[in-house]
């Protein structure tokens, strides 16, 4: 086919290539700048030498990692969002994989309405919602503690969740499922023992998007945490750096090395499970 | 038959842990939301009705107000517009059949993993007038070298910006829209003659516009909600530059106390939302190509 194309279509065809190449090459490098900028100044001895355009320290320097670790200190706020993270992504696995499973599997009366209800409320901006939630949880008198940011999250576990495990489990064979049915196997058995091995990869996609939302969420931690003891680690950093409590220009190289810290987690995860990660992306984008 | 009702009573009881949580954390809320606007409120006392006072203090005695939404409103259009062109382009690049492709896409998703406060102190820091890595990069080129929060375009430009580079989840979207237009469209274009220009605008971008509406509207959606960003880079400064929507609401809330007035402030965030959507919609009739439908 090539062949019979004429040279000047190759030609340009090779520059083309070339051209795209260098354009990826650019724009990826303007795109990692801001992280690689983060991690050398992090490892600089000094916030002067960030004064320089050298990206490569003059001195590597571990100990700003220790430096800020007892600084900020990180145990205590990390523990805070391990538990906080743990328990969210816990309830909302639980709870969306059992609602997806009804979505995608059983027949009952009114479904379809309830499934357009998950649908709509998907749409619905946060914002309205933000003060009576907070007027709820002032009433319960969970205000400063962690149940507003974790207990929803055990009923339903957020409809983007819902909705991709409602994909998922409709594309598994319904066969397996008839035929344990067939046998007596309980509704609830076939979904614990057919459907939850067979939906790993969409409790893996979940698990890592979720670790990411609940990891660095900000807001609600922000308007619900009051006490100091119950910072998460990203609450933390706020409470420190913020330009309210005065902006500290020498300490340029430490607050790098805690947001390395803070978002080493998240890199991790998402390069181990970068096919999960982005597949969820593709689902609940695309199909949504 | 004995065993469907037990089916039928099944299906609602998997449901209804989400039920309950639908309508305490959902619905009760958003329903209280669309009527605490028209009360005066503190927490303290009991509500108060007092109309439209909260909607006609906003419009007519407000200035920051309507500061705030009118930074949001420039922050919708800049920003959505930045980054879904700027995704769009790199999947149509990355889309080039390109060796390594599955590296190219995890080196551009890599910048959206730092998010939300990390993001926006990294930024801060990055745009420091003395040591930042963009002034230090000006300086070493003899460029000016401005403090970027002290102005209010400057200020205001740096947070538009800056959204560009969180762009991973709309170039990973469009990619696989892209992926999914299928080749023999390109090759009858290709017989019938047309350029690569043409390909583009006759097969590519029919091809891939409900993906772009989708990106465009979850796009509006998200921009609405700006908030970490201005409250740790420059606290709505300067001169409210960037006081977005959210961040007035959290002051009059959480600092003033004023929920009634922060409630009529949601109220019209939501209107915002919606009249948005629709109009996507709505315009997207025009340009939107559904395959299969005609």
């Amino acid at each position: 086919m090539v062949r019979g194309r004429p040279v000047g279509l190759r030609v340009r065809s090779a520059v083309w290539r070339v051209v795209v190449y260098l354009l990826l090459l650019v724009l990826v490098t303007v795109a990692l700048l801001p992280l690689l900028w983060m991690v050398s100044t992090s490892l600089k001895p000094g916030f002067l030498e960030a004064y320089s355009l050298s990206l490569l320290p003059s001195k590597v320097t571990w100990s700003n990692y220790p430096d800020t670790w007892n600084r900020v200190p990180f145990p205590g706020p990390m523990a805070n969002t391990i538990f906080i993270t743990a328990l969210a992504l816990f309830g909302s696995l639980v709870s969306a994989s059992i609602t997806g499973y009804a979505f995608a599997r059983l027949r009952f009366p009114g479904r379809e309405v309830w499934f357009a209800i998950l649908i709509m409320t998907m749409l619905i901006p946060p914002a309205i919602m933000i003060i009576p939630q907070y007027l709820l949880f002032n009433w319960l008198r969970w205000i400063d503690s962690y149940k507003p940011l974790i207990v929803p999250w055990f009923f339903g576990g957020g409809a983007f969740r819902i909705f991709l495990f409602r994909q998922f489990i409709k594309s598994i064979p319904e066969e397996l499922d008839q035929a344990a049915e067939i046998d007596g196997c309980s509704t609830f058995r076939i979904f614990a023992q057919i459907i939850v091995p067979l939906m790993m990869p969409a409790v893996a996609t979940v698990a890592v998007l979720g670790f990411m939302d609940f990891w660095n969420d900000f807001f609600a931690p922000f308007i619900y945490l009051n006490n100091v003891d119950k910072d998460t680690i990203v609450l933390r950093l706020f409470r420190i750096w913020s330009d309210a409590e005065g902006y500290m220009r020498e300490e340029l190289h430490t607050v790098m090395a805690g947001n390395v810290l803070v978002t080493l987690p998240a890199f991790i995860i998402f390069f181990i499970a970068q096919k999960r990660f982005i597949q969820g992306i593709v689902t609940t984008g695309i199909k949504g | 038959m004995k065993g469907s009702t037990k089916k039928k009573i099944e299906g609602y009881l998997f449901i209804f842990p989400w039920i309950i949580g639908l309508s305490v954390f959902v619905i009760y809320p958003a329903g209280y939301g669309l009527v605490l606007g028209f009360f005066k409120f503190d927490i303290f006392n009991p509500p108060k009705w007092v109309g439209l006072r909260h909607f006609m203090e906003l419009f007519t005695e407000d200035p920051n107000f309507l500061k705030s939404l009118s930074v949001t409103l420039r922050y919708i259009i800049f920003s959505v517009g930045l980054r879904v062109g700027a995704a769009f382009f790199l999947a149509l690049l990355l889309n080039q059949r390109v060796k390594a492709l599955g590296l190219w896409r995890t080196l551009f998703y890599t910048p959206s993993i730092v998010a939300g406060y990390a993001l926006a102190l990294l930024w801060n820091r990055m745009m420091d007038p003395q040591y930042g890595l963009v002034n230090v990069v000006l300086r070493f080129f003899g460029g000016p070298t401005p403090n970027w929060f002290g102005s209010e375009p400057l200020a205001f430009a740096t947070i538009t910006v800056m959204s560009v580079w969180s762009v991973g989840p709309l170039v990973v979207i469009f990619l696989a829209g892209l992926q999914g237009i299928p080749q023999e469209l390109y090759e009858q274009a290709e017989i019938d003659g047309a350029k690569m220009r043409h390909r583009l605008i006759a097969v590519t971008i029919p091809m891939i516009s409900p993906v772009l509406l989708f990106n465009l509207v979850i796009g509006c959606i998200h921009a609405t909600q700006l908030f970490v960003e201005p409250l740790v880079m420059t606290n709505g400064g300067p001169n409210n530059a960037t006081l977005t929507l959210l961040l007035y609401l959290y002051r009059n809330a959480f600092s003033y106390l004023k929920m009634g007035y922060a409630a009529a402030i949601a109220m019209i965030m939501f209107l915002l939302t919606l009249g948005m959507t629709l109009f996507l919609f709505r315009w997207s009739r025009r340009w939107v190509y559904y395959a299969g439908s005609g």
